[in-house]
């Protein structure tokens, strides 16, 4: 899968999640650089990957989630097994 | 009196093994006794038998919490991103004048305080202790008041000590190897709980980073952790529901839930995810010190019936030193040596929540109360109960019927005023979108099928999330503003 794509995609997921527009999406945002990613959002922002792609993340797999970049190499590969 | 405090120091005098981590990094017993010999000079100089203690995730916060309690003074936990005003209201309320901070003196020169700092050579520690009055303040916690200035709630030694002769007659087989998961803020008193019963111990406790993302954090610490005992909110195995089959806990023995209603179907998932875990259901308010009454709600060696009403789980009997009494309005009361003797700087309105009935101490706790055989329920709040048309409804009747609708989905109900009146709307907590928004009409009209003719319900709202507070716990006003 086309990594630039996938950033298209999850651009336009992150702006609804968090009800913020223009959100530039490379390899390292996290919670910090998003005023509306907490706890409560991570959580429906996750389940929405999930939907958008048909994939279901392990729970160690999000704990060890640390970026966008992390969760884009799991889309990736789970997308292509 | 208090037992507590010469048990904890002995741990401190013979450090052996762990003592905490805190977002994995560990801190044994030894680091206490060296912070102890560096500081309790100075709590002991301090002239107030109340101190501040700025409250940081760091081990130097419970060290210095710690070392207050044995120097024979209690503490009051100050929430340094509180709003300034809130802070003043506390420092005021509760007449403090001196304040640790291990970041240092700025929270005190702001604030006008005296910092209470590192000595500059170490003390030799004594084998006996200063004593203390029982009816002094082990801490004083502040919660919301209607008067819009933050209560003051005072734990004296005794009612400290009583809880803890309580929880040590629960029955747990508990050792100095067990380890404590601590996931509450230190101005919430379930942490109390959660680092006084292992300092007790000799054993530990487990925190994580309060800035990651709450629930993976939580199931991070308690697996990487390997912790034994969790006294959690049941929200937070709500949020992890989702990942049930994912879960993989082998060394917990026990779970209590406790500071909201812990309903069936959390307690289901629960079950599932650790099935050789004591599960319990435990009940009280701050003011009647961290909690009072406690239900097994499953037991991996005693299979039997879970015991609830309107789908939430029975908060089961009291703990040794309390007593339970329903008065004529349905409210619970929680009497006993756990019960403060009553607010700071109390209004006559707050003062009229206490009484006192046949020589025993009661708190009036503003929730209804449903006694069958020795068994109690909790109802939920007092303010819950809504009365429309005349007739007096409990919202909790309500959210049980709408999470039989929505197939055990967590329910919040709210009577909500309008021009001609209050109208019943239910929240429904639908985090994998399983319903579609043309269903709910169809879905109402079967709702209130269950329901009284008074207590239909108007409309409902579909929430992929509810909004928590700091603590875990559902905030409904903000749940109510999400519809304007």
């Amino acid at each position: 899968m086309d990594k630039e794509q996938i950033k298209l995609e999850l651009k336009g997921i992150f702006e609804d999640v968090f009800s913020t527009p223009n959100i530039e999406i490379t390899e390292e945002l996290n919670a910090e650089k998003v005023d509306r990613w907490d706890s409560l959002t991570h959580l429906t922002m996750i389940a929405a990957v999930e939907e958008f792609y048909g994939i279901k993340f392990k729970l160690k797999e999000l704990i060890g989630m640390k970026n966008v970049g992390d969760m884009m190499d799991l889309i990736v590969s789970k997308k292509s097994a | 009196m208090p037992q507590f405090r010469n048990q904890i120091w002995s741990q401190i005098l013979q450090p052996k093994g762990l003592f905490c981590s805190i977002g994995g990094i560990e801190f044994n017993w030894k680091h206490i006794q060296e912070f102890v010999a560096w500081h309790i000079d100075g709590f002991l100089q301090q002239p107030k038998l109340r101190l501040g203690i700025v409250i940081r995730n760091d081990f130097e916060t419970y060290a210095a919490i710690i070392t207050c309690w044995m120097s024979g003074k209690g503490y009051v936990p100050l929430q340094p991103n509180y709003p300034n005003q809130r802070i003043i209201d506390i420092i005021e309320s509760s007449q403090i004048k001196q304040v640790y901070d291990s970041q240092g003196v700025e929270f005190s020169k702001r604030f006008g305080l005296d910092h209470i700092p590192k000595q500059s050579t170490q003390s030799t520690l004594n084998e006996t202790l200063v004593d203390v009055d029982p009816q002094q303040d082990a801490y004083v916690l502040f919660t919301s008041g209607t008067t819009g200035k933050p209560k003051g709630v005072p734990i004296s030694w005794r009612n400290l000590q009583s809880f803890l002769d309580g929880f040590f007659d629960l029955g747990y087989e508990l050792s100095h190897e067990d380890r404590f998961l601590q996931m509450f803020e230190l101005t919430f008193d379930l942490s109390v709980m959660s680092f006084t019963v292992p300092a007790v111990l000799g054993s530990s406790f487990h925190t994580f980073n309060q800035s990651l993302i709450k629930p993976l954090a939580l199931y991070d610490t308690l697996e990487s952790q390997n912790i034994t005992f969790a006294l959690m909110v049941p929200s937070a195995v709500e949020m992890l529901a989702p990942y049930a089959e994912d879960i993989e806990l082998p060394h917990l023995k026990v779970t209590q839930f406790c500071g909201e209603a812990f309903r069936i179907n959390q307690f289901s998932v629960w079950k599932s995810c650790v099935p050789h875990c004591q599960i319990d259901n435990v009940y009280g308010p701050t003011e009647a010190t961290i909690y009072c009454s406690r239900y097994i709600a499953h037991h991996p060696l005693k299979d039997k019936a879970l015991l609830h009403q309107n789908g939430v789980v029975c908060i089961g009997q009291t703990m040794k030193t309390v007593q339970f009494l329903i008065n004529e309005d349905k409210e619970l009361c929680l009497g006993g040596l756990q019960t403060t003797r009553g607010y700071l700087n109390a209004t006559p309105d707050q003062t009229s929540r206490f009484f006192e009935h046949e020589n025993c101490w009661f708190y009036k706790s503003g929730d209804i109360g449903v006694q069958e055989g020795s068994e109690f329920y909790c109802h939920g709040r007092m303010d819950d109960q809504v009365k429309i048309q005349g007739y007096r409804i409990e919202l909790s009747e309500l959210e049980f019927a709408g999470s039989q609708i929505f197939e055990n989905c967590t329910c919040k109900a709210a009577a909500i005023a309008q021009d001609n009146g209050s109208e019943l709307h239910l929240f429904v907590l639908d985090a994998e979108n399983t319903f579609q928004s043309n269903q709910l009409e169809h879905m109402r009209i079967e709702l209130n099928k269950l329901l009284p003719d008074y207590m239909s319900v108007n409309a409902i709202h579909l929430k992929n999330e509810f909004p928590l507070n700091d603590n875990g716990k559902i905030d409904k006003k903000k749940l109510i503003a999400s519809l304007s």
